[in-house]
């Protein structure tokens, strides 16, 4: 970057360079001429070297020129226009100079000597001028041949310049009109060279349609304005006595370039007609070329999914040549059994109400390509069986094409193009648009696949978050018991779970214990979780009893949560006091109660929280009461521990948890949980869990 | 893991679905999609073999649970037959045998729809 900046401002200082030299060169040449005029003697060497500065003068102008020139691969119109203005402005100023009557000077044949200063400089203004003009012809013509040069190019083209400097310099010496054979030959050969040159038409190719009748006129123009230009440089026009005073060697120079110019423009005007016929095709290869570099455009654009349909749609226009296009793409309904609908992502030049028509179920346009996924054209749209219902009421629509757009041969959508005309899309159009269908298909499966990693990425994260949150909701910190230690773990199998546990001071004297699962696992499950926690939060303290608990937690639940879901808990009271311990179950797992060696299963009868209604579910809870005695462990468990499965797909089961107890039950409970985890993990060969598991152990100190 | 398989018998006006496998939250929807035919089919009276049906989780329960209400609604009902003790302990466990009633023999089932209809 900065060192095309610099590069730049170089370019600038050495062109402001090259004209500062010229403009001070003139004025050495216009001084000699003026101290000649006025002492009529002849200087000689000061003559030779007048010459010499008048050449290096135009070289100056020509460094100059060739900075503020467009540079390469500029569009060939361009050139044009640069041309036409430098000859308007040429002629411009010629037509000005004629206005003006300038008689000072004296014409014996054609040696030409003004006689006041103020002719002299207009001699040399006119000749300067015309010799600007002249490079700058030559100099854009040159542009124009060297587009899309092949090897012989540029070798031709300098020939021709060669034998252009020396027919100029040929005449170094001559006096004006004087020709010795020498530069009449060189003045045809570099004529000749200059035809050569002249079929060097490849920037036509290029050009389109329209810009191809622009460069018809353009030819005519600047072949027209070129004889004018040649008029006057006849001989006894006022451009060509200046010139042939100021130098005889420029005077060849510009009459060169100037005939070399009508050849050129005359031959431009003729190749460009010859080029209409064939423009339109040429044209359409031109925009499927383009549209496939578009494609690659439509690569970039997979990471906006809004962006790409609406360009695959400008693009349908353009490389169809169609008045208007749209785009449908099907959405797949997950929620009710994957039924299909189809959703306009982009149109223009069409309204939603029209396309509707067009693609409602009246036409039966889109049955059919879901159908047989091919591609449709209605040739008459006003006539058509399938689209003469709905012609009334869409306009400007002569003829139709709808493209099934496929991945994997399964249809994601489909483009329509429509044109005015009838019988607008022909065999050609039709390729074109299938070609390009099938690479916007491509783009749009990768913008769709990208955009569903990004929401599942999303979503990765939402989980994330959920996880924190319910972390959280677990009871964070297990409370200190004089005489008890408590112990709790919950481990979800997904990123959440429905797995919970709680442990509140209902009292000084009384702990409430509770550990549920939730039926189903994940998120809805979680979400019942939480639920979970606010009851037990807000009720817990209220009630006196387990099942007073267990009775209001069901009247919360049933008939809020799903048909389908249900709560398993159990709860406990704790009276650290008398060491009694209450317990009520609602289709909940057994609490395993190990006591001088042996172990109970405690399980009072009770449904799960949400199955039924009050009146059974009251019915039949029932409520236990243990006492706890030194050394006592009693364990709460979600299924997730006796269902833990071994490669065998054998569960874990009731009575290895109880083995795993009874062996270690000398440990704490956190230690005696750990234990019972590392005995599951041995079992099923896993590091984690495959379902949500949690485990509470609380257990009476010894003394 | 997710083999599950249901066979429907129909022993008019009773329907016998005959589960075999895993009934867990992955093969839960087949079940749903199988009830809900035959509600649709206007079939209301469905004894649920489980003779073969080794493993069943809380997610399979949901979808006797999301089905059985309407079904009662309608005269209909859930019964159950030749349970596993293990699947039984599930059941127990969440006190479905008080709410619904469950068979030692499929024939049984059976008849208790038929025989409730002809009293």
């Amino acid at each position: 970057m900065k060192l095309s900046i610099t590069q730049n401002i170089m370019t600038k200082i050495s062109g402001a360079v090259s004209l500062a030299v010229a403009g001070v060169l003139f004025l050495i040449v216009f001084i000699i001429d003026a101290v000649q005029k006025n002492l009529e003697i002849d200087l000689g060497l000061v003559v030779q070297l007048r010459n010499l500065f008048v050449v290096l003068t135009f070289v100056g102008i020509y460094l100059f020129i060739r900075t503020i020139m467009p540079k390469r691969s500029v569009q060939a119109l361009r050139l044009f226009g640069i041309i036409f203005i430098t000859i308007l402005s040429f002629l411009t100023i010629f037509l000005i100079l004629r206005l003006i009557s300038i008689d000072g000077y004296e014409a014996v044949e054609m040696q030409i000597t003004p006689t006041d200063y103020l002719t002299l400089l207009f001699f040399s203004l006119a000749s300067v001028i015309s010799g600007t003009a002249a490079i700058i012809f030559i100099y854009t013509i040159s542009q124009l041949i060297f587009f899309k040069r092949r090897k012989g190019t540029q070798r031709n083209f300098i020939i021709f310049l060669v034998l252009l400097g020396a027919a100029s310099i040929s005449t170094w010496n001559l006096q004006p009109l004087e020709k010795s054979t020498l530069s009449y030959i060189l003045f045809m050969g570099a004529i000749i060279a200059g035809i050569a040159n002249s079929f060097k038409f490849s920037w036509i190719v290029y050009l389109s349609k329209r810009e191809k009748m622009f460069s018809i006129g353009y030819s005519l123009l600047l072949f027209i304005l070129f004889i004018i230009f040649n008029v006057t440089l006849s001989e006894n026009g006022f451009i060509n006595k200046s010139l042939l005073y100021y130098s005889y060697p420029l005077q060849f120079f510009v009459r060169i370039v100037a005939i070399f110019s009508v050849i050129y423009f005359g031959m431009s005007f003729v190749v460009s007609l010859f080029h209409l016929p064939t423009a339109e095709a040429f044209d359409r290869k031109r925009i499927e070329l383009s549209s496939v570099q578009n494609l690659s455009k439509l690569i970039t654009r997979v990471f906006d999914f809004k962006d790409l349909v609406q360009t695959v749609t400008n693009l349908t226009i353009e490389v169809s040549e169609a008045r208007s296009a749209w785009l449908e793409i099907i959405r797949h309904n997950d929620a009710d059994g994957g039924t299909i609908r189809f959703e306009l992502v982009a149109h223009k030049n069409i309204t939603p109400a029209e396309i509707d028509l067009i693609t409602g179920d009246d036409t039966g346009l889109r049955r059919y390509s879901i159908e047989t996924k091919k591609v449709v054209v209605v040739d008459e749209f006003i006539r058509d069986r399938r689209t003469r219902n709905i012609a009334q009421s869409v306009r400007n629509i002569g003829s139709l094409i709808c493209v099934p757009l496929l991945s994997q041969n399964e249809l994601i959508g489909i483009l329509y193009a429509a044109k005015t005309i009838e019988y607008g899309f022909d065999e050609e159009d039709m390729a074109l648009i299938s070609t390009f269908a099938d690479n916007a298909s491509i783009a749009i499966e990768n913008s769709r696949l990208i955009e569903q990693s990004i929401k599942r990425e999303r979503l990765q994260q939402e989980l994330m978050v959920a996880q924190k949150v319910q972390k959280k909701l677990l009871s964070q910190t297990i409370p200190k018991l004089a005489g008890f230690e408590l112990d709790a773990f919950s481990s979800p199998a997904f990123e959440v779970g429905g797995d919970y546990y709680d442990i509140a001071t209902l009292d000084e004297k009384r702990i409430g214990i509770v550990v549920g699962d939730v039926s189903g696992k994940g998120v809805s499950a979680a979400f019942y979780m939480a639920e979970l926690k606010g009851i037990f939060q807000a009720l817990s303290k209220s009630c006196t009893s387990t099942t007073e608990f267990l009775i209001k937690a069901n009247n919360a639940l049933f008939g809020s949560i799903e048909k389908s879901a249900f709560i398993s808990l159990i709860y406990a009271i704790l009276n650290i006091e008398n060491a009694s311990l209450g317990l009520s179950r609602a289709g909940h797992c057994p609490m395993i109660h190990f006591q001088n060696g042996k172990v109970n299963l405690h399980k009072p009868t009770g449904i799960g929280l949400g199955l039924t209604g009050a009146s059974l579910f009251n019915e039949v809870i029932e409520e236990e009461s243990i006492f706890v005695g030194p050394g006592d462990i009693c364990v709460f468990y979600t299924d997730g521990v006796t269902e833990a499965r071994n490669p065998e797909g054998e569960e874990f089961g009731t009575e290895r948890l109880i083995g795993t107890i009874v062996n270690n039950s000398h440990l704490n409970p956190q230690d005696l949980r750990k234990a019972i985890l590392d005995e599951i993990t041995s079992y099923t060969g896993l590091d984690s869990f495959d379902d949500d598991l949690t485990i509470l152990i609380l257990k009476r100190n010894i003394a | 893991m997710t083999d599950f398989v249901i066979k429907v018998r129909n022993i008019e006006p009773v329907q016998v679905l005959e589960l075999k496998g895993y009934l867990d939250a992955h093969t839960a929807p087949k079940l749903e999609e199988t009830f809900q035919d035959l509600i649709d089919r206007g079939n209301h009276q469905i004894v649920v073999n489980c003779s073969n049906l080794t493993y069943i989780s809380s997610a399979g329960l949901g979808v006797f649970m999301a089905f059985v209400e309407d079904l009662r609604e309608k005269q209909g009902d859930i019964k159950f037959s030749n349970m596993t003790d293990k699947v039984f302990n599930v059941f127990d466990l969440l006190g479905f045998p008080l709410l619904y009633e469950i068979f030692k023999d499929e024939k049984e089932a059976v008849e208790k729809f038929t025989n409730a209809k002809n009293n």
